[in-house]
């Protein structure tokens, strides 16, 4: 166990341990937009910036990422920490003006003024990367990735057509923060008109069963399989985000690998 | 080895390529041949010579005879004059600017009379695409001589050496094999050159690999052998295609005479290398986005720690350094620590490599011992400003570096000064600005540059350099704020501290050093609405001197806006309430009779 301090508090950590997972267990809230437990931490959204204080140098480090170590000083509301996260919460204002939690979260940390032009009022992606990822490294479908770089950049379906590893899971719509992937009715849609007989499932498609005829034309929610499923293991995509953290991501990894062997 | 009676050193590095030295290459063999000196007269081509200012250049050995500028139709002159009544010809000899005098030999002139050749040790003077001649001159000895010692004690050897990564951090060199050595690895470790060079105006990795390919191989065997790794990578970008060439030459020429493979020299080491193309985004110079295009995913940094020395490609532990380190290890192991620890100053050793460009007289690739101030490199080596012009700053390290102003001209270039001055040693791109720069518009360049290489990962360094870029546009526009400046000055500042990888955490400091330096041109961009050094044309006012204007009517003709009225020996004059400032009429005028206010 590893000990430090945050905001003044002592807490006991685990090694290995990240610094946002220090600060819950003391009940501190460190804001995030780009992290989820079932991910690998990104850092790319940079407001969970805290300030820490090792061998009496200063420096800014991403809370969700950095790793505890002993006799570690870590302040989530010093000045430095809070103009960062501040400057980058106007940035994200500046680029989707709309969206619901940057507007909570700037209004929460007083900013009252956006000092740079909005370019397209109507953006509600933020690029936080969570469906991407969870596509990747949750479900292994790969579906959604990125596209271009810079200020360009933007989230989009490989050589932006509809792509054909998407299992309709929704996994990605669940996890925005922002709404901006409206993708399960779309994809869904298009499975349930998809021609000829047999209407593959999605368990099927993700080679985990050999179960070819969906009688509940993609209504997972009212599926027996599913069910089952969610009885034995939260095997659905969005079961696995909603509920756990790595260690069950690696679970449900093995559990696929069973099945699909099985 | 055939022996000559002399060699003519053409010049083949790109910048002297594309001045058509390989024609003239020809044209001295074909005269060669004509005058029936080919048993006498040997013609090699070279890597980069360094002086690319003067190209295309050719030195003749053994006596150093240093031609410039050479055409096609000098070559029957100077066969006739040099090689066979043995006069050298002088008016293709260099002078200095403003003076007469020709410099015969190479080595008495004031560009090359100062550096001191490491990792450039063989420019000009062998083949690259012969391994034999790198041999000739104690190529892979270091290998040989590494391939006899104990890993532990290479690793200390470069230690004590106290080399630094040249690719920009300047991380100590010894202690990062070290730390890949001790990392635990299930499978493997790799060795990694970084030739991903992308700094407008550097050219230093390039030039390297274009002159001396087998350098930057035999260091990566020696790492590879101290680290205990098996397979390597150099990451090149494909639109150095004259490098490339003779890198897959050199790499050809070392696997035949059992240099890479199995069982290197008898050692029972295996190692080999294998390129990698990069398609020429910058971020991928950074070694985490770097480690990913090598394993074929998108060029994308990810956080450190967990460093490439645990954590590299494939996950497995990786040494990554950049062309410069890994072709300096092979005269360190061949010469030995103290050697090489007595070059430079008490924290940086040895020597560095610049590409001297921008508003200088000796444009080039100079290689310069640590401590060195800039004064010298820049008058001494450099030759000065052209046109007698005043030095105003020099911008150090890339898009990522600083501007460091005249009064700073006496600082030592090393790791430390330069950073304490806001700038940084980068990977070595050094471009001059004089007079007629104006510094806000240099730092908008420069972030326009770095806003378009952004990978768009992290908030600050997508949005925040394209804000950034947003509020310089419009100080140069002449419709900047004193709120603006105060807002772009916090803004670089926070993007410095809260970006991802190295491309954000630097891209602001051409901004911040302006700002400290050179502030009083922001405040009359924004107060006065004037631009001091007359670059920013939204901000300058035409005017026709009527004494000087001829009426010839050219500027009237050219004006797309019709601003411009005057008829026959009528002095012109401009509308300014039509005028948009496009600044054609003033670029037209031959009589310089359109003047800036």
């Amino acid at each position: 166990m590893i000990s430090l301090k945050i905001d003044g508090k002592l807490v006991k950590a685990e090694r290995g341990a990240t610094i946002l997972q220090a600060a819950q267990k003391l009940g501190l809230e460190i804001p995030t937009l780009c992290h989820h437990p079932a991910l690998e931490p990104y850092a790319a959204c940079r407001i969970c910036m805290v300030e820490v204080i090792k061998e009496r140098k200063s420096e800014l480090v991403t809370a969700c990422n950095t790793a505890v170590q002993q006799g570690m000083t870590v302040w989530t509301k010093s000045n430095r920490a809070l103009a960062a996260r501040k400057m980058n919460l106007e940035l994200l204002m500046a680029r989707a003006p709309k969206v619901k939690i940057i507007r909570a979260m700037a209004a929460e940390y007083g900013i009252k003024k956006i000092r740079f032009p909005v370019e397209n009022p109507e953006e509600d992606c933020i690029l936080c990367g969570l469906c991407v990822r969870v596509c990747e490294s949750v479900v292994g479908a790969s579906a959604i990735c990125f596209a271009n770089r810079g200020s360009d950049r933007t989230w989009s379906k490989p050589f932006d057509k509809a792509s054909d590893t998407c299992i309709a899971c929704g996994v990605c719509t669940y996890l925005c923060p922002t709404g901006a992937i409206q993708m399960e009715a779309e994809t869904a849609q298009q499975f349930r008109e998809r021609p000829g007989e047999h209407r593959e499932c999605r368990y099927s498609l993700m080679g985990i069963l050999p179960y070819a005829l969906c009688a509940n034309s993609f209504r997972c929610a009212q599926c027996e399989v599913d069910q089952r499923f969610r009885d034995h293991m939260d095997t659905h995509p969005i079961f696995v985000a909603r509920n756990c953290d790595l260690e069950s991501v690696s679970a449900y990894h093995e559990f696929l690998k069973r099945v699909r062997k099985e | 080895m055939k022996t000559y009676r002399s060699y003519c050193m053409v010049c083949a590095g790109t910048a002297c390529v594309s001045n058509r030295s390989f024609h003239i290459k020809e044209a001295l063999e074909r005269e060669i041949e004509k005058q029936g000196l080919q048993d006498e007269i040997a013609v090699v081509t070279t890597g980069c010579n360094g002086f690319c200012a003067v190209g295309p250049l050719v030195v003749v050995h053994p006596e150093g005879i240093f031609y410039q500028q050479l055409r096609e139709e000098d070559i029957p002159y100077v066969v006739e004059e040099h090689f066979l009544k043995g006069r050298p010809v002088k008016r293709l000899m260099y002078s200095p600017p403003g003076e007469q005098t020709p410099i015969p030999k190479m080595n008495d002139i004031g560009f090359f009379k100062q550096q001191r050749l490491i990792a450039l040790r063989n420019r000009g003077l062998i083949d690259p695409e012969r391994i034999d001649e790198y041999i000739a001159r104690d190529g892979y000895f270091g290998l040989a001589k590494a391939l006899k010692m104990k890993p532990r004690e290479i690793i200390q050897e470069i230690k004590d050496s106290g080399l630094r990564g040249r690719g920009g951090a300047g991380f100590l060199t010894g202690l990062k094999w070290e730390l890949t050595r001790k990392a635990k690895s299930n499978g493997g470790k790799f060795v990694l050159c970084n030739a991903d060079e992308g700094d407008p105006g550097a050219f230093m990795d390039r030039s390297i690999v274009e002159a001396d390919p087998h350098s930057v191989i035999e260091g990566l065997i020696i790492g590879a052998y101290a680290i205990g790794a098996n397979q390597g990578y150099i990451y090149i970008r494909n639109e150095y295609p004259l490098a490339l060439k003779r890198l897959i030459i050199a790499l050809e020429q070392a696997r035949n005479y059992g240099l890479l493979g199995k069982d290197i020299l008898g050692s029972g080491f295996d190692f080999d290398i294998k390129i990698v193309r990069g398609a020429g985004a910058f971020v991928c110079g950074e070694e985490t986005a770097l480690m990913a295009s090598v394993e074929g995913r998108l060029g994308e940094p990810r956080p450190r720690p967990p460093f490439p020395t645990e954590h590299g490609i494939w996950s497995k532990p990786t040494n990554n350094n950049n062309v410069e380190t890994w072709a300096n290890v092979p005269s360190i192991i061949r010469r030995g620590a103290q050697w090489y620890s007595q070059i430079g100053t008490e924290t940086s050793k040895g020597t560095k490599v610049f590409s001297l460009v921008g508003k200088i007289n000796n444009t080039g690739l100079v290689e310069v011992p640590m401590g060195i101030t800039l004064r010298e490199i820049i008058y001494d080596i450099g030759g000065g400003i052209p046109h007698e012009k005043a030095f105003k700053a020099v911008q150090t390290g890339g898009p990522s570096g600083g501007c460091i102003p005249a009064e700073l001209l006496d600082l030592p270039v090393d790791y430390e000064s330069l950073s304490e001055a806001g700038s940084m040693m980068g990977s070595g791109g050094m471009v001059v600005l004089d007079e007629d720069t104006c510094m806000v518009d240099i730092a908008r360049y420069f972030l326009s540059f770095t806003q378009d290489e952004s990978c768009g990962k992290c908030t600050p360094c997508r949005e925040g350099t394209k804000m950034m870029l947003h509020l310089l546009k419009k100080i140069t526009e002449g419709k900047g704020t004193e709120e603006d400046l105060e807002t772009l000055e916090q803004l670089a500042h926070e993007v410095k501290e809260t970006s991802l990888c190295g491309l954000g955490k630097t891209a602001p400091n051409p901004v911040l050093t302006t700002l400290r330096y050179f502030r009083d041109e922001y405040e009359a961009h924004i107060k006065e609405k004037r631009c001091p050094a007359h670059v920013c044309r939204q901000l300058n006012t035409y005017r026709i001197d009527p004494d000087a204007c001829t009426a010839c009517g050219l500027c009237r003709k050219e004006c797309p806006e019709d601003a411009i009225s005057g008829g026959k020996k009528q002095p012109h004059l401009i509308d300014q309430q039509k005028c948009v400032k496009c600044g054609i009429c003033f670029d037209v005028c031959k009589f310089e009779a359109v003047c800036i206010d």
